[in-house]
Formats: C-alpha cells, sequence, structure tokens
C-alpha cells in the first residue's frame, strides 16, 4: 500500500509516531509523548505505530529509523522527524500541527539550532575577519542557515 | 536516528567558543609556523564536540555535564 493511501485516511490534524519496543530513545521519549498527546487529545490525533509489528506499514510509510514523529494535514505528510524530541519540542510540534504550521518547524531541535546557529556565526566571523577566509564565511553560513531553515516536506514518500 | 548527548548547553557554547577561538589562532597567521597548524588542527577537535553535543572523554569516563541519556 503507498504512502499517500494510508494517509488519505487521516482528514484531522495527526502525528504518527513510528516507534519500537527495542528502541532506547522512543521508550525515553514515551512518557512525554503519551502526555503531550493527552494534553492536545481535543485538537490532534495522536496514532502511535510499532514497527515491531507492523514493520510492513513502517516500511510503506518510507520510515528509516526510530522514533519518527510524522505530521499530518488534509491526509497528506507535511512534515517528519526522525530522533528524540524533548518535552518542549513535543508541545511546540503538537501546537504547530493543530494550527496547520507543522511544516514551519526547524528540523533541528531547540538546543542544537541554538548551539549551531551560534557556531556558524561564530565560524563566519573568524572567517571574514581571516582574510577573508570564505571556505568558513561558507561553512558558517551554510550551518546557521541548516539550523534555522523551516523543515519542509520534500515530496511523497514511495 | 538515535541522539544522545553528555554535554550541557553552556558546555556546548563553550567549546564552540574555545574551538573557533583556536582555529582562528591557527589559521590567522596570529601563532605562525608548524604550532599554528596544530592549534589550528585541533581546534576542530571541541568545535566538533560541541556541535554534536557528546564528548567520547566523558563517555569513557562517565562524567556528564548535561545533555540527554539514552
Amino acid at each position: 500500500m503507498a504512502a499517500d493511501t494510508i494517509l488519505a485516511g487521516y482528514t484531522r490534524p495527526t502525528l504518527i509516531e513510528v516507534m519500537a519496543p527495542h528502541c532506547v530513545e522512543c521508550r525515553a521519549m514515551q512518557p512525554d509523548l503519551d502526555a503531550v498527546a493527552g494534553a492536545n487529545s481535543d485538537t490532534v490525533d495522536f496514532v502511535p505505530i510499532d514497527a515491531s509489528r507492523d514493520l510492513e506499514l513502517a516500511s510503506a510509510l518510507g520510515v528509516m529509523g526510530t522514533p519518527t514523529l510524522i505530521a499530518v494535514k488534509d491526509g497528506a505528510e507535511v512534515a517528519r522527524f526522525t530522533g528524540r524530541r524533548s518535552r518542549g519540542e513535543l508541545e511546540e510540534l503538537f501546537a504547530a500541527v493543530a494550527s496547520g504550521s507543522a511544516d514551519s518547524i526547524s528540523r533541528v531541535g531547540k538546543s542544537d539550532r541554538i548551539v549551531w546557529s551560534f557556531a556558524g556565526v561564530l565560524l563566519a566571523a573568524a572567517g571574514l575577519l581571516m582574510g577573508p577566509a570564505w571556505i568558513l564565511v561558507v561553512i558558517g553560513a551554510g550551518l546557521t542557515a541548516y539550523a534555522n531553515l523551516p523543515r519542509r516536506h520534500s515530496g511523497s514518500n514511495g | 536516528m538515535s541522539k544522545i548527548t553528555n554535554e550541557a548547553s553552556w558546555d556546548r557554547i563553550a567549546r564552540v567558543v574555545l574551538g573557533v577561538a583556536l582555529i582562528y589562532i591557527g589559521f590567522s597567521s596570529t601563532v605562525s609556523g608548524g604550532l599554528g597548524v596544530f592549534l589550528g588542527i585541533i581546534g576542530f577537535v571541541p568545535l566538533i564536540t560541541g556541535l554534536v553535543g557528546w564528548c567520547p572523554i566523558y563517555a569513557i569516563t562517565k562524567f556528564r555535564t548535561g545533555g540527554e541519556s539514552a
């Protein structure tokens, strides 16, 4: 079954979690995820999928690792995040899914965003002072851009 | 993708500052010769461990300043 067909059934704002019981990061995030999902149950449908039991479904959704969170709007994927997210980031994500703006969430977590942005600016500044050393300027600018550009979904997942 | 970190935010920022400072000192002719190149190359160590948020020495010694454990 194609991902588009599976997701078409989710007409309300939905967050799909693909997890696995043996996944350490999934287990670590689960209490926070359950709590945030419970608090937002009236605005966002939360759909946990156990990849170890439903490998075919996880595979059809194009999931390459766990935990993966897939934001769905009007039956189509708008954003996808792989890896553990903090409580604050999950709250931010649920709020974005509820308001239909999940595609504007940054691709990296909050702490990484701050550190990478800072490092990028610092590297670019050092590069400019060194001659300029354009390689450092480019790396710095790229790092800052990567940390701050919103996570746009690139299309269908096959 | 799993992400386990063992550095607090202040630790990461400090490493980034140290790393960029060493790279600057090393490659801007502030320190000339082999020592300069050495400092410049060594600067990438704190920079990368700061960006990643995980320090292998902390991991070996089971020390941590913060971050998220598994």
